[in-house]
């Protein structure tokens, strides 16, 4: 199941994208292609283990057909497809799928998921490798959003229900983005767009939960 | 429904409710569900945090549950579907929540286009709007992945259409119903949804669309508050409402504008709202 190999990273590489300055465009060297030379086996099965096991999917089934990237509506504007992506896994190149900006952009949409004819859930693949990307503490290439997800917890942590001032507050300080959507978060307020308060019920059940999955977690 | 971003829908769905003969009760004492954040930090926490909400409303003696937002109504469905498939997470969720949480989950607009509902709607309606074409925008989360969703057709849906057309709202075909806005970048990616909420916007201005009908808070707010930036950066003039579908229903059964709060709303619509005739 893991270590296996797809076709070539070259059908789907986009064009003058960071995908060279990645090393994933393939240049055959010598008569030897790119996926000779790589060195599949012990660690990098090893890493598509572990996406299978924290996803929950076979992405070994995957044959690079390339439909999740031509539905993907963020692809234009990562390094790799979602097609690439897999076959990313299914290589184990654990350091380029960690440092790729697409696990970031991915938009949860679930249209690669959806119209995938071999049945593997792309957006379920993704989402396993930032939740080890967090874990491992690779620092993410487009670092706002994993700073918004964790900002979301705390502030559901702390409120029990989403107080989004207090999350854009809270967001914009630690991201250091004081100046973006200043405006637009004005003309929100004045229609009423926000709590001026935070609601606080719902909080502690909200942590309980918290708490229990953590230790789970932890020990596991 | 928590949260002043979504008052509106809020306000227009219980009004819809009221009228069509639907009860709804809050649940007690819910927390949020972690939708498009917590399932990317933590899978185990991203599936107890809406169970632990089912777990409230099983205490409280039903067993179907409304979920107006579809992030929170996919989440909820996802998180079912997870433990169900994977028994290694069942059992951790099971040490995390306490009672049972099997439970139905419904969105509106699976509640609303059934037969009964529709009638109901037909039957209930006081007003039309004159001149107003509306083109319906599910987005993703409705109907995606269709394993977990269940519901409608995943690629071109029509319980919206259906909703609306039974309230004598003309509703039109076009290509971006199931589009992406791009609403869970929309704090951090701005780029990139200017460029997707244009792509919409087009599709809707293409048709010949007056407004665009909405069954999504985030969706809602995504489109409305992006609406100037994309005219700005695409020098074009679109100026379309993103309405709920839910304040064009309560509109239809003779609730005026400021009762759905469309001022609420950063593209204001001018709705001309005339009674309905006898025999129209
Ligand atoms: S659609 Fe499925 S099989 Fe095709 S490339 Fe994507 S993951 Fe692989
Ligand atoms: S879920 Fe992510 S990767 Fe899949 S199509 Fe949507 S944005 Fe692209």
């Amino acid at each position: 199941m893991a270590g296996c190999t797809g076709t070539s990273l070259e059908e789907h590489a986009p064009t003058g994208d960071s995908a060279d300055a990645l090393g994933l465009t393939p240049q055959i060297v010598n008569g030897v292609t790119p996926e000779q030379a790589l060195q599949v086996g012990g660690e990098s099965v090893a890493f598509t283990e572990l996406v299978e096991q924290v996803s929950g999917v076979d992405v070994c089934v995957c044959f690079q057909c390339g439909k999740c990237a031509s539905g993907c509506p963020v692809s234009y504007a990562g390094d790799y497809t979602p097609t690439q992506l897999i076959h990313a896994v299914q290589l184990g190149l654990r350091d380029q799928v960690l440092r790729s900006k697409t696990i970031w952009l991915c938009s949860s949409c679930q249209i690669c998921t959806t119209r995938c004819p071999q049945d593997v859930d792309v957006a379920g693949v993704i989402n396993a490798v930032r939740i080890i990307a967090q874990r491992a503490q690779v620092s993410p290439s487009v670092s706002s959003v994993p700073t918004f997800f964790r900002k979301s917890v705390s502030n559901i942590a702390l409120f029990g229900r989403m107080y989004e001032l207090g999350l854009m507050a809270d967001f914009k300080v630690s991201s250091r983005r004081f100046s973006e959507d200043l405006g637009l978060g004005s003309r929100m307020l004045r229609k009423g767009k926000f709590s001026l308060l935070p609601s606080f019920r719902g909080s502690r059940a909200a942590r309980r939960i918290i708490r229990r999955s953590r230790a789970i977690e932890r020990t596991s | 429904m928590h949260s002043a971003t979504a008052r509106e829908y809020e306000r227009s769905l219980l009004a819809v409710a009221r009228v069509v003969g639907l009860e709804l009760a809050e649940v007690e004492n819910w927390h949020c569900c972690g939708s498009g954040a917590a399932h990317s930090v933590s899978r185990l926490l991203g599936t107890a945090l809406p169970l632990d909400n089912l777990v409230s409303t099983r205490r409280m003696g039903l067993d179907e549950v409304v979920v107006p937002c579809p992030s929170c109504f996919s989440r909820f469905k996802s998180a079912l579907h997870e433990v169900e498939n994977e028994p290694e997470l069942r059992t951790q969720v099971e040490e995390i929540v306490e009672g049972d949480y099997r439970a139905e989950i419904l969105h509106p607009l699976q509640v609303f286009s059934r037969p009964s509902m529709l009638a109901a709607i037909a039957n209930a309606r006081k007003q039309t709007f004159a001149d107003l074409k509306v083109v319906c925008y599910y987005g993703c989360l409705l109907t995606r992945p269709p394993k977990v969703a269940r519901f409608d057709d995943v690629e071109y849906p029509q319980s919206m259409d259906d909703v609306l057309r039974a309230a004598g709202v003309q509703t039109l075909d076009w290509s971006c119903k199931t589009a992406c806005c791009g609403a869970s970048l929309t704090v951090t990616r701005k780029d990139i949804v200017v460029k997707l909420c244009h792509d919409i916007f087009q599709a809707a201005k293409d048709v010949g669309a007056d407004a665009i009908a909405v069954a999504c808070p985030l969706c809602q707010l995504n489109l409305d508050t992006r609406e100037e930036e994309v005219e700005h950066e695409y020098e074009e003039s679109y100026q379309l409402p993103i309405l709920y579908f839910t304040q064009l229903i309560a509109m239809a059964f003779g609730l005026s504008p400021g009762d759905v709060m469309l001022r609420k709303h950063f593209v204001v619509p001018d709705l001309k709202l005339a009674e309905v005739t006898a025999g129209a």
